[in-house]
């Protein structure tokens, strides 16, 4: 899978030169722009957030557009580039899933609390690799022992958010009649 | 909790029938450590997710930098360089240039301007002086025999006892071939690099005499060899403007040569 993506990215490539150009933005920072489009890219095929209603290609270019915006609103509080896409087009989705995102990105210290062969062979099972490519990339045994440590390291995950009561907090949100 | 989380794991792999899903719902809202385990699965699920993101990024971002690196070449890669390195590449072009006309003109030199130095050297011809010797009746008077004694010395380039020999002749006030005698000591002291002497003897030659044409010539070239470029123009223009002067050609071609003086 990782080879598609690898791919994927190197055929766009040309992109980053032309944000460069058109936004007059650095180097690192449409590359940081451009990392991050392909994983929002990824996970929304993965998680079938993507419909199909367009080409992958336009969809894609549409998301580091989105990334590249949001470069620039950092940047300055001018008016945007008139080739841009403004944020009102696009609604509130993006918006939110930012937020969510910042939010929940201070919960991955919790996964590096784990050995480094659980904390791999998770994030293997969370990219959907099978059982028998995550026994070898992990140099496990076979699937079924792949199978049971992903159990084990999981439960360990738990555990270790258990602990910490993040649970708790999540539910206390719904007591409160929040939907979680 | 061992129990719940095979159900949890079946419910969002979707591996439950309608049937056992409308039980999983009934059971999470009544059962309320069955909810703890739900949420609990559902968020380590979000930390891993977090944390597959997050190992994708950074993969991603070697990927772009190891790809920036091979790209530079390219033609944005060259576009950017020239945008940024402009001066220092039309610093580098200018002294190309400059160096391809250096070598240029080394290999194939011009028509070079000469030095006043070079030109005298150039035109320059010692004139004979075998006739003008004395012949006949009077050869054997003394100052015929001192005068002929001159020449003899001039014309075997003993340019320095000729001078004297000259000089002694014009001292004597009964010497008649005066003009004659100033012309050919003005040549010694050209030879003897006197050209300051030669000047004051060329210019002393009467305007009547048969030598005055030679003597406007060689004190041209004398004021060429004192490096006074103003008075050896002058007369080098009266040469040229002179209608019937044997040098007018010559003097015509230094001109040409001679740097414009004001």
């Amino acid at each position: 899978m990782h080879k598609t993506i690898d791919r994927f990215y190197h055929e766009n490539f040309s992109l980053v030169y032309q944000m460069m150009g058109a936004h007059k933005l650095i180097k690192e920072e449409v590359l940081d722009a451009y990392s991050d489009a392909i994983t929002a890219f990824v996970e929304n095929i993965r998680y079938q957030k993507f419909r199909g209603d367009s080409k992958c290609r336009t969809y894609f270019i549409r998301i580091f557009n989105n990334k590249c915006i949001d470069i620039i609103r950092k940047k300055t509080t001018n008016r945007i580039n008139k080739y841009t896409i403004s944020l009102e087009d696009l609604g509130t989705d993006l918006i939110q899933e930012v937020v969510d995102e910042e939010k929940n990105t201070g919960f991955t210290e919790f996964l590096f609390q784990l050995s480094e062969i659980c904390k791999e062979l998770l994030m293997d099972w969370s990219d959907g690799y099978s059982m028998d490519e995550i026994a070898v990339r992990n140099g496990l045994k076979n699937a079924h022992t792949a199978r049971s440590k992903r159990y084990n390291c999981f439960k360990q995950l738990m555990t270790i958010l258990q602990k910490n009561n993040i649970v708790d907090a999540n539910l206390n949100m719904i007591s409160d009649g929040e939907q979680f | 909790m061992e129990n719940n989380f095979n159900d949890i794991e079946r419910f969002f792999n979707g591996a439950m029938d309608a049937k056992e899903t409308a039980e999983f719902e009934t059971r999470r809202a009544n059962d309320k450590e069955f909810a703890r385990d739900f949420l609990l699965y559902r968020q380590a699920n979000e930390v891993v997710r977090l944390g597959a993101r997050q190992r994708l990024k950074k993969h991603l971002d070697e990927l772009g930098q190891s790809e920036m690196a091979v790209t530079m070449i390219s033609t944005y890669g060259r576009y950017y360089l020239l945008r940024k390195y402009w001066y220092a590449i039309a610093a580098t072009v200018v002294i190309l240039i400059g160096l391809g006309y250096f070598t240029y003109h080394s290999i194939h030199p011009g028509k070079s301007i000469p030095t006043l130095a070079q030109l005298f050297d150039s035109y320059y011809e010692v004139p004979k002086a075998d006739l003008a010797m004395v012949r006949g009746d009077h050869a054997e008077e003394p100052l015929s025999l001192a005068w002929n004694s001159a020449i003899q010395q001039y014309s075997e380039g003993q340019y320095n006892i000729a001078a004297e020999d000259f000089r002694v002749l014009l001292a004597n006030s009964e010497f008649t071939h005066r003009s004659v005698a100033n012309f050919y000591l003005g040549i010694c002291y050209l030879n003897t690099n006197l050209p300051d002497s030669a000047i004051t003897h060329f210019s002393s030659i009467s305007p009547t005499s048969s030598l005055n044409q030679d003597a406007s010539w060689y004190l041209a070239l004398s004021y060429l060899k004192t490096n006074n470029l103003k008075r050896a123009s002058e007369v080098f223009k009266n040469i040229a403007t002179s209608k019937k002067h044997y040098k007018k050609e010559q003097a015509e071609e230094i001109l040409d040569l001679l740097p414009e003086t004001d």
